[in-house]
Formats: C-alpha cells, sequence, structure tokens
C-alpha cells in the first residue's frame, strides 16, 4: 500500500528531463521536446532582448525568431557547451545585429504602470526610492522606470549587455564570458565601466 | 587584456535600482502564447524555405570560424589572381623578349600558326598610278 503510493507519487512528480536530453529527442525531430526548451528558457531570452532593446514588440519578434533559428540550426548543435548558452548566443548575436542595423529607436516606448509587475510596486527598494523622491508615486514608478531604460540605452550595446546579463538576470561572469565570447577579466571590466557611467547618469535615485 | 578595475561598494545602490527591472513584465499572457507563435513561425518557415543566400548568410552568422574561413579563400583568391596576373605580364620575360629565328616555311612538316596569307596567294598587279590633272 504504502510503496504503491510512493510509486504513485514519485510518477507524479517525475524528474524534468535535462537540457540536453530534450535536445537530443528535438534532434530527432521531437518538436514536444523543443516546444519544452522553448518555454524552459523564452523568459530569460525574451527578458535578456526585452532589456537590450526596450521595447516590446522588437523583444518579442527576436526572441521568436531566436528560437526558429535555433529549431533550424539544432543539428549543428554539438553539446560543446549548454542549450543555456548556446540559445543565448543565438539570441544576443541576433539582438546586437538588430541594433545595429536600425538605430536605436529615438521614439521610445511610453512605458505604463502596468508594464510593472504588482511585485514591483510592494518591492521594498521601489517604495523607499518613489517615496523619497516624490509623493505622487504612480507617476514616480514610470518616471523610474522611463529614467533606468533611457540610461541603460546611453550604454553601449556591449556594455549594456553585460549590465543586463549580470544586474538584472543575475547571471555570473563565467556565464557571460560564454555567452559574449570573451574572458572574464573583460566581463568584469566592461561592467565596471557600464556601472560607472550609469551612476553617473543615474545619480539622483543614487543620493 | 583589459585591467581588472577594483570592485566598489559604491555600485550596491545602483545594483539594486537596476534590479528592480526584473519586475518589468510583458503583456499578461504573453509567456502563455509565446511557444505557439514560436511553433506556428517555425510551420511558415518551412512552409516557405529561405534561398540558397539566406540560409548560406545564416550560417555564416551562427559559425564564424566557417565565415573566417571563407573569407581567407576569398582574399587568397583575389591575391592570387593579382600576383598570377602580374607574373604573367611582367614575369615570362624568353617569351616578350626572346629573338625569334626566321622559320623556313619550305620544309616539309613545319607548320606556321598565323592568319597572314601564304605568299602569292593574294597577289595583285601594281597598277601605274597617273596624276590627275586641275582643270584649266
Amino acid at each position: 500500500m504504502a510503496e504503491s503510493a510512493a510509486a504513485s507519487s514519485a510518477a507524479e512528480v517525475s524528474p524534468q528531463p535535462d537540457d540536453l536530453t530534450l535536445v537530443q529527442q528535438a534532434q530527432a525531430g521531437d518538436a514536444a521536446a523543443f516546444d519544452e526548451l522553448v518555454r524552459r528558457y523564452q523568459r530569460q531570452i525574451y527578458g535578456v532582448i526585452y532589456h537590450m532593446t526596450s521595447h516590446h514588440e522588437d523583444a518579442s519578434d527576436l526572441a521568436q525568431e531566436a528560437f526558429v533559428k535555433a529549431w533550424q540550426a539544432l543539428k549543428s548543435f554539438k553539446g560543446d557547451s549548454s542549450f543555456f548558452t548556446w540559445i543565448y548566443r543565438i539570441a544576443v548575436n541576433r539582438t546586437l545585429n538588430h541594433l545595429k542595423t536600425r538605430k536605436f529607436r529615438e521614439s521610445k516606448h511610453r512605458f505604463s504602470i502596468n508594464d510593472l509587475d504588482a511585485e514591483a510596486e510592494n518591492h521594498p527598494d521601489m517604495v523607499a526610492l518613489v517615496a523619497h523622491n516624490t509623493p505622487r508615486r504612480d507617476l514616480a514608478l514610470v518616471e523610474l522606470q522611463e529614467r533606468l531604460n533611457e540610461a541603460m540605452a546611453q550604454l553601449s550595446e556591449n556594455h549594456r549587455l553585460v549590465v543586463t546579463l549580470h544586474d538584472i538576470q543575475g547571471l555570473p561572469h563565467e556565464a557571460i564570458a560564454q555567452i559574449m565570447n570573451c574572458n572574464t577579466a573583460t566581463v568584469r571590466t566592461r561592467l565596471f565601466y557600464a556601472r560607472q557611467q550609469l551612476q553617473g547618469i543615474l545619480s539622483d535615485y543614487l543620493k | 587584456m583589459d585591467p581588472v578595475p577594483p570592485q566598489s561598494k559604491d555600485f550596491e545602490r545602483l545594483q539594486r535600482l537596476l534590479a528592480l527591472k526584473r519586475h518589468e513584465s510583458p503583456p499578461p499572457g504573453f509567456h502563455e502564447r509565446f511557444p505557439d507563435l514560436v511553433r506556428s513561425r517555425i510551420a511558415r518557415a518551412e512552409a516557405e524555405p529561405a534561398s540558397w543566400w539566406r540560409r548560406w548568410l545564416e550560417q555564416m552568422s551562427f559559425n564564424p570560424a566557417m565565415a573566417t574561413a571563407y573569407a581567407a579563400v576569398a582574399t587568397l583568391l583575389v591575391f592570387g589572381g593579382f600576383w598570377l596576373s602580374k607574373s604573367a605580364a611582367t614575369g615570362n620575360p624568353q617569351l616578350a623578349n626572346g629573338q625569334t629565328l626566321p622559320v623556313d616555311t619550305n620544309q616539309a612538316g613545319v607548320l606556321i600558326a598565323s592568319n597572314a596569307p601564304p605568299p602569292g596567294l593574294f597577289r595583285t598587279p601594281s597598277l601605274p598610278v597617273q596624276p590627275a590633272e586641275f582643270k584649266r
């Protein structure tokens, strides 16, 4: 009785297949396995592109493109790096190409409070910041978001990328070095200069 | 290699500020729809395969090593062609400056590769030329 209950619970909580297994299944033509990989990494891929472009439609389009290219090039994936690094590289390269070929939009996407999730409004840092700077809280939130995006847009693409991957997405230096195909010292240096620049731009919020 | 700068504690506030960007999210339901969007785009791409040059360019962007190899071969071909054309123009002095010996064309088995007609084929009689007279 107890054994059968344990077996059924084990079947219910069956471990998720790892990336390599899913990649091998997808390489054999299993679209469902690729779907699972898409579900697994879509938020991070969308996130990195969104923070690079500050534009939802562009981020959506480029993220879809990245996964389509990954599917088309899946046969060439040898497993030298993790699927995570590989898909990130595809997304980052496409985003950098996109930013190079088209000048960064001057007419910025107007952010609304709806672009921030509910958790953000009650985040202690957010509350402290906006309460300190202005009593008009909603307006201040939007203003803060716009200022952050403007500040990010003033960075070079490589500096913006390293800030996005490290300070926003929380990736370690080693993973960033693999994605950007450079060494960790370069990542640290870029991060330092990017932060220095951002600190100057956002000095009002950092007092 | 770039020097590794010291980490500054002054960046803590900035990092906390930047971390707020994690809360920016796409419109509701976007991530639920996203796999379907990818699947339909894949189906569209498979129904209308890209032209060979577009696929080739894609391949280049995926594989920088191959792109470098192509570039190296192309450069080699250009420089090789240039060098060959230059050496063909100046590099064979025997052909350009060599003295040609008169060939006895009457000997049997001698073939002259020339477009000139054999002597006497188009022999035209030389007519005496009379000067024109001015009218008086």
